[in-house]
C-alpha cells in the first residue's frame, strides 16, 4: 500500500469567531485522508456564514478540492455563504486548471470576506463567485 | 419475555419471569412470597417454563387457585392475559410479543440514597490471581478453571464465543443469570444476555470499567419506588459480581451476574473464580477479533487485485495499437498509487482517418476512483462513437456523470480527435491539465479551456478548440500525478522538470517518450512512494509517407 510521508493537515476551529461566522483555519497539506474531517467540522446547517482559511496551505489534492465543491454544493442548497481565504498560487493555479476559479468564492484575507460577507456587509450570492 | 402483573391487595408490581420457575405463597422460601395475604398458602403454586410456555400448577393448596375465574385442577399452560386469583392477590399473565415494546436488555442507574451497594468484596487481576492459586478450593475452582479453557480453545466465531463464556461464567459461580458487554469506543455493547432486565449501578460500571476492579455486592433496593413491605418486587436483595473482561492493561468490557439472595450468595473464592475465567476470555476474545480482522484484510486484498486485474483489461495494452497506420505513433501508461486507480487514458478510431484519444483523472484514488473511471470511460465511448465535436461530447458525458453522481467525485478530462490525414486536431478540455506539443522546438502548452471539471455542474456546454500538428510533432498528455510527483526532499517535479525533460527528449518516438519520461519520475522521486496515479499518453502526428 502506498503512504505519502507528509505533515499531517490541523483543522482548528475558531474557538471565538465574529458573530455568526463559522471559520476553520487549515494547517499543513489537504489530501485524501483529511477530507472526511474536513466535511464534518465544515458543514454547519444552522451557521449563515462559514469561512476556511487556506493560508497554512501549501498544496492540495483532488479529493480535497472535491470536498470543497461540496462544501460549495451544500451552501447553494441551504441558501448560506462561505468563502475561502489565503489561497496561494498552487491553490489559484488548481483553481483555474480545474475552471472552478470563477465559481469558488474566494477572497485575499478573513477580514475581506467577513466585510463583504458578514450580514449587514452587501451580500453577495455564492453562485456568482465573488472575489 | 412474559411477566406477571400482579396485584396484592392494591398493590402493584411487575415480575419479569427470566429463570426458569417461580414458587408463589406466603412462606419467605418462595420466589414471590406475600406472607400477609390471607387465603394464601405457605407453598401454593409454581410457575415454570415448559419450552416456550409457562405452565402453572397448584401445589396442593388449601383455596386452590382459580385461572379467569374456573379453579385449576392440573397443570395449567398459561395464555396471554390469563387473570389467576388466589384470595386477595391477581396474578395476570402478559406474554410480551415482539412487536412489544422491547426493554433494554442493561439500564445503568444512579443508586438511590437508601442503596446499601457497597462492596463486600473487591480486588484487581493481579492480587484475584493469588489469592486464586493459594484458595483452599483451588481444587474445585481449578476444574472449573480448565474445563472453561478446554471450551474456549475451541474454534468458533465471536458471536458464539461470547455465548459461551457467559455460560459457562455464570455456571462456574451458580449465578442466576448474567450478561457479558465489550466496550466499543466509549458505549457498552450487549454482547450475550442470560435473562433481562438488568439494572447496574454507574458505580459499579466505573469500578470495573475504569479502575479495573471486580466488585462483589450484596445490593439491597435499587428501587426505591417500590414499598418496603412488599418482600417481593422487581428488584429483589440479590448477589452481584461484576467483573472486567481484561487482558493485561486493556479492559475490553465486563461480564456481570448475579443471584437472588435467598438462591446464591457469592463468596469472594466465587468472585476470585469469575475474575480468573474473565482474564481468560478476554485473551480468547482479542485473539479471535484479530484473526476476524485478518481475515477481513486477506478478503479485501484478494478483492483489489481482482479490481486491478479488470481495471488492467480496462485500459489499451497492445502498443502500437494500430499498427495499419503508419500515420501516427501512439503509446501510453497508467502507473496508480494504489491496486486501482482513478486516472484514464483511451483511444480508438472513430473511422477511418479520425482518431480519438483521451486522458482522464477521476478526484480521489483507489477503489471509489476506479469505479468513476469506469463509469466515465464507458459513457465516453459511447459518446464519441456518435460523431460528435469533442465539446458536445464533454457536454454529453458531463450531464450524464451529474445525473449519476451523489459521491461529490469529479473528473478532469482532455478528449481529442486528430484527422490522420491532415492532422488537424480538435479538442475539448474540462478542467485538465494542459498537454504539451513538443518535437519541433521548444515544448509549448495547450492551454485552451473549455470548461471545468466534468461531473458537478449540470448544463455546462464545452467549447471545441483546434490545433494543426505539423509532421513529427506530438502531443503530450498526463494527469497531475506527474507534476505532482514528489520526492524525499518534498519537492515537486513540476511543470518545469517536465518542459525540460521534453526539451531533451521531444523528438523521441512516442514510445520512447513515454518509457522515458517514466524512467524520469522514477529516478527523481528517489525511492518517495507514489502519492497519485500517473499517466501519460504521447500521440506524434507523421502524416502520409
Amino acid at each position: 500500500m502506498y503512504t505519502r510521508r507528509v505533515d499531517e493537515l490541523k483543522i482548528i476551529v475558531e474557538p471565538n469567531p465574529p458573530g455568526g461566522v463559522h471559520l476553520l483555519r487549515l494547517e499543513g497539506p489537504f489530501t485524501l485522508r483529511d477530507i472526511f474531517d474536513f466535511q464534518a467540522l465544515v458543514r454547519r446547517a444552522e451557521i449563515p456564514l462559514t469561512i476556511v482559511d487556506f493560508t497554512g496551505v501549501p498544496y492540495m489534492d483532488s479529493a480535497a478540492l472535491g470536498s470543497v465543491m461540496g462544501l460549495h454544493a451544500f451552501c447553494q442548497r441551504k441558501n448560506q455563504k462561505y468563502a475561502l481565504t489565503g489561497c496561494n498560487d498552487r491553490l489559484g493555479t488548481l483553481f483555474s486548471v480545474c475552471g472552478v476559479d470563477q465559481t469558488l468564492v474566494t477572497y485575499p484575507t478573513i477580514a475581506d470576506a467577513i466585510q463583504a460577507l458578514a450580514p449587514g456587509a452587501s451580500k453577495v450570492d455564492a453562485a456568482s463567485g465573488g472575489h | 419475555m412474559s411477566q406477571l402483573l400482579i396485584d396484592a391487595d392494591g398493590k402493584k408490581s411487575v415480575v419479569l419471569l427470566n429463570q426458569p420457575s417461580y414458587h408463589l405463597g406466603r412462606s419467605l422460601t418462595n420466589e414471590i412470597c406475600y406472607p400477609d395475604i390471607s387465603g394464601l398458602s405457605r407453598q401454593h403454586l409454581i410457575i415454570e417454563r415448559n419450552g416456550p410456555n409457562w405452565i402453572l400448577c397448584d401445589l396442593g393448596s388449601t383455596n386452590g387457585t382459580f385461572v379467569n375465574g374456573n379453579r385449576i385442577t392440573e397443570p395449567h399452560t398459561l395464555r396471554h392475559k390469563d387473570r389467576v386469583t388466589i384470595g386477595h392477590l391477581s396474578l395476570v399473565f402478559d406474554e410480551l410479543r415482539p412487536s412489544d415494546t422491547n426493554p433494554p436488555t442493561v439500564v445503568f442507574v444512579d443508586p438511590p440514597s437508601l442503596s446499601q451497594e457497597t462492596p463486600t468484596a473487591t480486588g484487581n487481576l493481579a492480587s484475584l490471581l493469588r489469592e486464586e492459586t493459594e484458595d483452599s478450593h483451588g481444587a474445585r475452582h481449578m476444574d472449573a478453571v480448565i474445563r472453561a479453557a478446554r471450551a474456549m480453545a475451541t474454534h468458533l466465531p465471536l458471536e458464539k464465543l461470547f455465548d459461551l463464556i457467559l455460560k459457562l461464567s455464570v455456571e462456574a459461580v451458580g449465578a442466576s443469570r448474567g450478561v457479558l458487554m465489550t466496550l466499543e469506543g466509549e458505549e457498552l455493547l450487549v454482547r450475550a444476555q442470560l435473562g433481562a432486565g438488568f439494572r447496574i449501578s454507574w458505580r459499579v460500571r466505573n469500578a470495573v470499567l475504569k479502575e479495573k476492579r471486580s466488585l462483589l455486592v450484596h445490593d439491597a433496593l435499587t428501587d426505591s419506588s417500590l414499598a418496603l413491605s412488599n418482600s417481593i418486587m422487581r428488584d429483589q436483595v440479590r448477589s452481584i459480581m461484576a467483573v472486567p473482561l481484561q487482558t493485561d492493561e486493556k479492559v475490553i468490557g465486563l461480564i456481570y451476574v448475579d443471584s437472588p439472595h435467598l438462591v446464591k450468595e457469592f463468596t469472594r473464592q466465587d468472585l476470585s473464580l469469575l475474575t480468573v475465567m474473565s482474564n481468560m476470555a478476554a485473551v480468547r476474545i482479542e485473539n479471535a477479533r484479530l484473526a476476524e480482522l485478518e481475515q477481513a484484510e486477506r478478503l479485501h486484498a484478494k478483492e483489489l487485485e481482482h479490481a486491478a486485474m479488470i481495471q488492467r483489461a480496462m485500459l489499451p495494452s497492445d502498443f502500437p495499437p494500430f499498427p495499419d497506420h503508419p500515420e501516427f505513433q501512439l503509446h501510453a501508461s497508467m502507473t496508480p498509487a494504489r491496486e486501482v486507480g482513478g486516472d484514464l487514458f483511451d483511444f480508438f478510431l472513430l473511422d477511418d482517418g479520425q482518431l480519438g484519444f483521451v486522458v482522464g483523472d477521476v478526484s480521489g484514488k483507489g477503489a471509489p476512483a476506479a469505479l468513476f473511471m469506469a463509469v466515465t470511460r464507458t459513457l465516453l465511448r459511447a459518446t464519441a462513437s456518435l460523431q460528435g465535436s469533442p465539446g458536445e461530447c464533454l457536454t454529453y458525458l458531463n450531464d450524464a456523470l451529474v445525473e449519476q453522481n451523489s459521491s461529490e467525485m469529479f473528473v478532469t478530462m482532455f478528449y481529442g480527435v486528430l484527422d490522420t490525414a491532415t492532422g488537424r486536431l480538435q479538442f475539448a478540455n474540462g478542467g485538465h491539465e494542459p498537454p504539451y506539443l513538443t518535437g519541433l522546438g521548444a515544448a509549448r502548452a495547450v492551454r485552451d479551456k473549455s470548461g471545468p471539471i466534468l461531473g458537478l455542474f449540470p448544463g455546462t456546454h464545452y467549447r471545441t478548440h483546434s490545433e494543426q500538428l505539423a509532421r513529427g510533432e506530438a502531443i503530450l498528455l498526463y494527469t497531475d500525478g506527474v507534476t505532482e510527483a514528489m520526492n524525499r526532499q518534498s519537492e515537486f517535479f513540476g511543470r518545469g522538470r517536465l518542459e525540460a525533460y521534453l526539451a531533451a527528449q521531444g523528438q523521441a518516438p512516442a514510445e520512447e517518450l513515454i518509457l522515458g519520461l517514466n524512467a524520469a519520475l522514477q529516478q527523481f522521486a528517489g525511492g518517495a512512494p507514489q502519492a497519485d496515479d500517473i499517466t501519460l499518453l504521447a500521440l506524434r502526428y507523421l502524416g502520409n509517407a
